[in-house]
């Protein structure tokens, strides 16, 4: 990317995703570079970015297009599965920390353990796939790309981990420290602003994570053959949540009313707010997983086109 | 409604069709060919956001780079949508005009339909 463009609209065409950026990145640079300098530019490609994201397209041959699919269709069921993962962990807090009473009727109480069963299906099925193309893309950095590829996706979740456990400590010791001592209003403030440091430094990194393991599964290049287990594990992975939210909506709705959650404010908010969530996140899961098994039937059913040599796959030696 | 592979009225897809149906273009010489056929200044991300689908479903097709420009040209596919558009849009031209013509509908006052 050229060093002329304003620093604001490197910002910006970084922001897109790293499929689009490789095959339109440089053109889309020179066509900034190019165009009249108008505010409405800046807004147009901050616009760009977030279609490119939420309706992604994919250029090059058939084949580049079939990988790109399925790997966004991978990446798009994490990204579903670890949000869904949040709101189940809410609704859990809201039913069974303690549990209600109403938890006891069988019908709800089975609707729970299929939520729970699911979710830790799910949970599983990621969790492989995550540990088996870590490992992959540690094979393939080896022996071909060096470190480059592993990088992405352990530097930012290493250091997200370290950061995890060294400012939960601090923050335990700190509120400990403050329980036992009156503190002047000074110090109460400089705690409860870190307090909300901490909290958002912890939110803001699973966005860091999402996007540096999206970017160090594309510089893996990993093959179709490949990705294709990866494409099954997500779609099952997708169904399992469809499962979780729908047991999560039946529980809630037979929680409603006397022996069920007391009508306070969290729970109110957590009950409008929590299954609503996850039925979103999952129905976008559910979509880039048909869009993906479409994708690579259409590939397989259409005629061999010639494509790039894809890792995992040898070129035949001439 | 909106069918795969054929951009919509409102797309500027179809915008970008047009300016291909000449030969090929570059971003740059699209966005100069839109303003002069349609007085619309497509934006980078748009433009871009646009020629990614209208690849995507084989309505046109890069051709090989040059310096960092790459021109984009209509395949058969791409020229066919652009004719059905503009078929389905001159038909309700038509059809509009004949409303017009038995009352059916009111014509706008002719500033309000040019802005």
């Amino acid at each position: 990317m050229s060093t002329k463009l304003p620093r604001r609209h490197r910002i910006l065409l970084a922001l897109y995703p790293p499929s689009f950026r490789e095959r339109y990145g440089d053109e889309l640079g020179a066509l900034v570079e190019d165009a009249l300098p108008a505010p409405r530019v800046a807004l147009d490609l901050a616009l760009g970015a977030a279609r490119a994201w939420i309706e992604p397209t994919f250029g090059g041959t058939p084949g580049q297009r079939q990988r790109d699919r399925m790997l966004a269709t991978i990446l798009t069921v994490f990204w579903s599965w670890s949000l869904v993962l949040l709101a189940f962990a809410a609704f859990s807090k809201m039913v069974d920390d303690p549990p209600v009473r109403g938890l006891r009727v069988p019908l709800v109480h089975a609707a729970f353990q299929v939520s729970s069963a699911s979710m830790d299906v799910a949970t599983g099925l990621i969790g492989l796939g995550a540990l088996s193309y870590w490992g992959l893309i540690a094979v393939t950095a080896r022996r071909e790309h060096g470190l480059r590829n592993l990088l992405p996706a352990t530097i930012p979740i290493g250091a997200g981990l370290a950061w995890l456990v060294v400012s939960w400590g601090a923050t335990w010791g700190l509120l400990h420290f403050a329980v036992g001592h009156r503190l002047p209003l000074l110090a109460a403030v400089g705690l409860v602003v870190l307090l909300l440091a901490w909290a958002l430094a912890s939110v803001a990194l699973a966005p860091i994570c999402w996007v540096s393991i999206a970017v160090a599964m594309r510089r893996a290049g990993l093959s179709v053959r490949l990705l294709r287990p990866g494409l099954i594990g997500a779609v099952a992975a997708a169904v399992c949540l469809v499962v979780v939210v729908v047991s999560m909506a039946i529980t809630v709705a037979s929680l409603r009313g006397p022996g069920g959650l007391a009508p306070t404010v969290e729970n109110v908010l957590l009950g409008s707010c929590v299954v609503p969530f996850a039925a979103a996140v999952t129905g976008v899961g559910l979509i880039s997983g048909r869009r993906g098994l479409r994708a690579d039937r259409e590939a397989s059913t259409a005629p061999p086109a010639p494509g790039p040599v894809e890792v995992g796959t040898r070129p035949p030696s001439s | 409604m909106k069918q795969p592979g054929r951009p919509s009225w409102r797309d500027p897809g179809l915008l970008v069709l047009s300016t291909l149906v000449e030969g090929p273009r570059h971003g740059y010489s699209i966005v100069q060919e839109a303003r002069k056929q349609a007085g619309i200044t497509l934006g980078p991300g748009t433009l871009y956001g646009a020629l990614a689908r209208l690849e995507s479903y084989g309505l046109v097709e890069s051709l090989p780079v040059e310096g960092r420009r790459r021109p984009y040209r209509l395949t058969d596919k791409g020229r066919q949508a652009l004719e059905a558009q503009l078929d389905a849009m001159a038909r309700f031209l038509r059809v509009n005009g004949h409303m017009e013509e038995r009352g059916l509908v009111t014509p706008l006052p002719r500033a309000s339909r040019t802005a």
